[in-house]
């Protein structure tokens, strides 16, 4: 299943009609197995691009796609049980909740529509091993900065998800920790089977990313680079 | 869904601050608490004491002073009651008693009173400990009174913490009462002929035993007089009947009668210029009016004061709040419903105050016991503090207030868009 967009445009709420959108997008596809990396200068739109991809923001005009399900025809509370089931997330600034240990921020989704975490104790615990986090009962904030966004990543896989959006995912990483982070993501999107969709700068993702969108003033400036399926 | 792992990371991370919110929220609180508890409790304390306290005649003066000396023996000078209005009055057919209250000694800080078995009696019920007292040089004491049965002691002439000189006759404990958790249960009580003859009256029995007007008054009375004709004779001799003759004034009389109407007629019958009648209760009655006024006043100030508190403290939280949108942003980015976030912002308010106000509550009440013990040590009654009806009400109120109030921050947190707040941090 993929995530295609057409027609896409999007006004700020409380803007004329009649002015031209601040984001104007013809197609996009994301599909499973590949890095879809959005790159472009700031305020160029890819952040929102990002929201009207996962659901979180609702086009003013065009498609989201998702199999046969259009997101923009979904209401708010739609669109957040479909994010739950089918998008994981990774921001820049990790947001783990400092007072929890690493596992429970991993396991902190099931609360959303469950009394208890403990069924997805065990998995949570095999993705930090698998990311080379402890599994410690310190706080989160207390782990380094990359140890955190692979947390963050772990949170992210909890429910297996077939997307998964990371914003500016190594901006706030060393180069070292940013390398390992697209690295991962490539993995991610190859071992798994993921579409994963990044917004990023960062060269070390333009490594690892199948195909790159730039975006200037809200349009795509550039055609894809790669080859989209 | 399970809300409370994301609302403990949200209380730990402004632990100190929440702390002092919700203390601030209690002290509040326990200031309404403490006031209203403490003020019934003092009103229903008082009542008690006073229940027995059917009648009480005493001379034209104050209502007010004739009940505090007699019932709560916050004794002060008074003027006597004729002797021959105290011979009517026991002479009057609908009485159980009438028992003379003659104050104005005291043994260490204790009142001693004069007065008549029966009076003890009715107080006390059967006695906890020794006998009642049977002549002149015997005292009955009151349950809280620190003395043994045997010892003795000489009365001081004056009020507690006025005393002037010490009495001659030695007189010795023979009972303790029960406790009446009244201010008698602090009083030293002797016979009323002791009290007149220490203090140089007639003891209110003619000695030379042909009176026929002391024959006639007992037989009105209802007193079998002539049964024990030694007694008579007997210089010793204590308790009704009395000589007309012989009776010198007394204080107050408090007059136990056998129905509430002779009570009502006896009340009009000595409202007169020699002396006044008055109901205990009716007396009280108009205490709490006047108590009333400033309880009201009292109340809607603590409340106010309460409800001020927590919209200052709610608004407080909303700044706090500002510091969780973004968290709760992410939350919905990573799959939580507006439902989810609205029952977190909501709970996190609510619970605040309601840990404020239930722990207002214990410190209140436990405020009501402190003041409650020291008023009665003051007071010489027993005053209970315990939590009423008028304590949970204030207390659900503001928590509904509390929990209505939170439902600002959460519908608003709840229509906030989660991208602007993404956007924002």
């Amino acid at each position: 299943m993929r995530l295609a967009v057409h027609g896409l445009r999007h006004r700020f709420a409380g803007t004329d009609v009649a002015a031209a959108p601040m984001l104007d997008i013809a197609a996009i596809n994301a599909v499973p197995g590949e890095v879809l990396l959005i790159s472009g200068p700031s305020g160029s739109g890819k952040s929102t691009l990002l929201y009207l991809l996962s659901g979180l923001l609702k086009p003013s005009e065009g498609e989201v796609v998702w199999g046969d399900m259009d997101l923009a025809r979904l209401g708010e509370d739609a669109r957040d049980s479909w994010r739950r089931q089918n998008c994981g997330f990774v921001f820049q600034n990790f947001y783990l909740i400092s007072e929890m240990t690493p596992l429970q921020n991993v396991v902190l989704a099931a609360y959303f529509t469950g009394w208890s975490a403990a069924r997805y104790l065990d998995r949570a615990r095999h993705l930090l091993a698998e990311f080379g986090v402890p599994d410690t009962a310190r706080h989160a904030d207390t782990l380094s900065r990359g140890e955190q966004q692979r947390v963050a990543l772990a949170r992210a896989l909890l429910f297996e998800p077939p997307i998964l959006f990371a914003d500016e995912p190594t901006a706030s990483l060393d180069a070292e920790n940013g390398k390992q982070i697209a690295g991962l993501l490539g993995d991610l999107a190859r071992n798994r089977n993921m579409a994963v969709i990044v917004v990023s700068h960062d060269p070390d993702l333009m490594d690892v990313a199948d195909r790159v969108i730039r975006l200037e003033h809200g349009r795509i400036a550039a055609p894809a680079i790669g080859h989209a399926p | 869904m399970n809300p409370f792992p994301v609302l403990v990371s949200m209380f730990h991370k402004q632990r100190l601050t929440l702390l002092l919110f919700v203390i601030l929220v209690a002290f509040a609180v326990a200031l309404g608490v403490a006031v209203t508890s403490q003020e019934r409790a003092l009103r229903q304390g008082s009542a008690r004491a006073a229940d027995k306290f059917e009648l009480l005649v005493g001379a034209p003066g104050s209502q007010y002073d004739l009940v505090l000396s007699a019932v709560y023996l916050r004794l002060s000078s008074m003027e006597l009651l004729s002797p021959s209005v105290f011979a009517a009055l026991m002479a009057e057919p609908e009485i159980e008693f009438a028992a003379p209250i003659a104050f104005g000694d005291s043994v260490d800080a204790y009142p001693v009173v004069g007065s008549i078995a029966e009076f003890i009696t009715y107080l006390s019920g059967p006695l906890a400990q020794g006998d009642m007292f049977a002549r002149h040089g015997e005292a009955v004491i009151g349950a809280d009174v620190p003395y043994r049965l045997g010892q003795s002691f000489r009365t001081l002439h004056g009020m507690p913490g006025a005393e002037t000189e010490v009495h001659e006759h030695e007189i010795a404990v023979v009972g303790r009462m029960a406790q009446t958790y009244t201010p008698w249960d602090r009083a030293i009580i002797i016979p009323v002929e002791a009290m007149w003859e220490t203090h140089g009256l007639p003891d209110g029995h003619l000695h030379d035993g042909a009176d026929e007007d002391h024959d006639d008054l007992a037989e009105t009375a209802g007193y079998d007089h002539d049964e024990d004709p030694e007694d008579h004779a007997d210089a010793d001799r204590i308790g009704p009947p009395f000589d007309a003759e012989a009776l010198p004034g007394v204080p107050a009389v408090l007059v136990k009668t056998s129905n509430l109407a002779a009570a009502y007629g006896l009340r009009n019958k000595y409202r007169t210029s020699e002396s006044q009648a008055v109901f205990p209760a009716e007396i009280l009655v108009q205490l709490y009016a006047l108590m009333g006024d400033a309880r009201g006043i009292l109340q809607w100030l603590a409340l106010a004061t309460q409800v001020l508190v927590v919209v200052a403290v709610l608004s407080g939280l909303v700044v706090i709040q500002q510091l969780h949108t973004t968290r709760l942003a992410i939350l919905r980015a990573l799959g939580a419903s507006r439902a989810y976030v609205f029952v977190i912002v909501w709970l996190y308010f609510t619970l605040l105050v309601a840990a404020g106000t239930v722990l207002g509550l214990l410190l209140g009440y436990g405020a009501a016991l402190l003041v409650s013990a020291y008023v009665s040590s003051l007071a010489g009654f027993t005053i209970t503090a315990i939590l009423g009806p008028q304590e949970f009400l204030l207390v659900g109120s503001l928590l509904f207030v509390g929990a209505a109030l939170a439902l600002v921050p959460a519908v608003f947190l709840f229509r906030h868009s989660a991208v602007e707040a993404l956007r924002q941090s």
